[in-house]
């Protein structure tokens, strides 16, 4: 079994870009945003001290990332209450039909940032080319369940950025 | 839909390179800063158990003296509870081998405890030497100046009136978030409790 340290600067060669893409559907100011991405590495190297190779490290970093967010999330709404909602209850987005791919991503991330965490985690987690199977893995949902969710997400990304996916992106 | 997927795994992003010498001395910094933290509370609790004791081997009358006393008592029970509940923010270390539905329940849950709880573990054991306190002004005032305990403890009442109200009405918003992911996970027949 490979050390911790080890283990983390694999971790972080392989997944830091998904890291910093999962950190932006949680946070949309920057600052905070490079906060709560610390943070999560930081959780990331502790949390290897306890991996015991149960599933693999993609599971594991993407659980520890989403975790960390989520007790960030949770944290952050008792100072800031705001109402955040499910993928049922979220309102159309105006995305105009000649949106290019930086606005349509803008959009996007607004609208990420909108769910609640576990919606979050599932969104983002199919976004980073998840299944079925491994975002109920890594949530605890069922496979039916998270592939309801999913359903629910491809419809929501074609009723409200049709005009975009038909244009530039 | 694979559009969508491409525009978000190609998107540019500022990636965080943080090299292990600096997670060793994060991880210390935050360490170090919980240890400020309870030494803080534990200062503050000493100095309540310096300055109520003193007054205790002071105070003229047994009522005052229970009083004193019973405050002393409550200190260190509130101080024993932040000592052996640890810090509220701290990630658990069984992080990564916890499924986010479980984790974000049992999140919401520490939260609520905390919040709920609040009488129970500070404002609570305040009370008894608190009330000992301002009957035994009241009793010992001359009339026409028995205004100023009583207006004492009015205020008293509505302060810990006031942070009770505060911290419930958040625990609430966070029983009512467990509710809601309970509704989230009926269907897959987990056993969330809370």
């Amino acid at each position: 079994m490979r050390g911790q340290d080890e283990l983390y600067e694999q971790a972080a060669a392989e997944f830091g870009a998904a890291l910093a893409r999962l950190a932006r559907g949680y946070e949309a100011d920057t600052e905070k945003r490079r906060d709560l991405l610390q943070e999560i590495h930081l959780a990331l190297w502790r949390s290897f001290e306890g991996f015991g190779g149960l599933c693999s490290l993609r599971t594991w970093v993407y659980r520890v990332a989403h975790n960390t967010a989520t007790s960030y999330a949770i944290a952050r709404r008792r100072a800031r209450p705001q109402m955040l909602v499910s993928l049922e209850e979220v309102e159309p987005v105006q995305v105009p039909p000649d949106s290019d791919r930086q606005m349509a991503l803008t959009q996007l991330m607004a609208l990420i940032q909108r769910l609640k965490p576990l919606d979050q985690q599932i969104i983002l987690s199919w976004l980073d080319g998840m299944d079925a199977a491994e975002i109920s893995d890594l949530t605890g949902l069922s496979p039916g369940n998270v592939a309801t969710k999913i359903h629910r997400v491809k419809n929501i990304l074609a009723r409200d950025f049709q005009g975009a996916r038909d244009g530039r992106i | 839909m694979d559009e969508f997927r491409n525009l978000w795994q190609n998107q540019e992003v500022d990636e965080v390179k943080i090299s292990i010498t600096e997670l060793r001395a994060k991880a210390a910094k935050f360490q170090n800063r919980i240890q400020r933290r309870n030494l803080r509370e534990q200062l503050a609790c000493l100095f309540v158990v310096i300055a109520f004791g003193w007054m205790f081997f002071k105070a003229p009358a047994a009522v005052p003296r229970i009083g004193f006393g019973l405050i002393v008592v409550g200190a260190i029970y509130v101080a024993w509870h932040l000592w052996a509940k640890g810090t509220p923010n701290a990630l658990p270390s069984d992080i990564g081998n916890t499924k986010g539905v479980e984790f974000y329940r049992r999140e919401l849950e520490k939260q609520r405890d905390l919040l709920q709880d609040i009488w129970k573990w500070y404002l609570g054991p305040l009370i008894p030497g608190m009330t000992i306190l301002v009957i035994g002004g009241i009793l010992d005032a001359p009339p026409e100046r028995r205004w100023f305990p009583s207006a004492y403890a009015v205020f008293c009442i509505a302060l810990f009136w006031g942070i009770g109200q505060f911290n419930f009405r958040a625990a609430r918003r966070l029983t009512q978030q467990m509710e809601e992911l309970k509704l989230y996970t009926v269907q897959d027949g987990l056993d969330l409790r809370g």
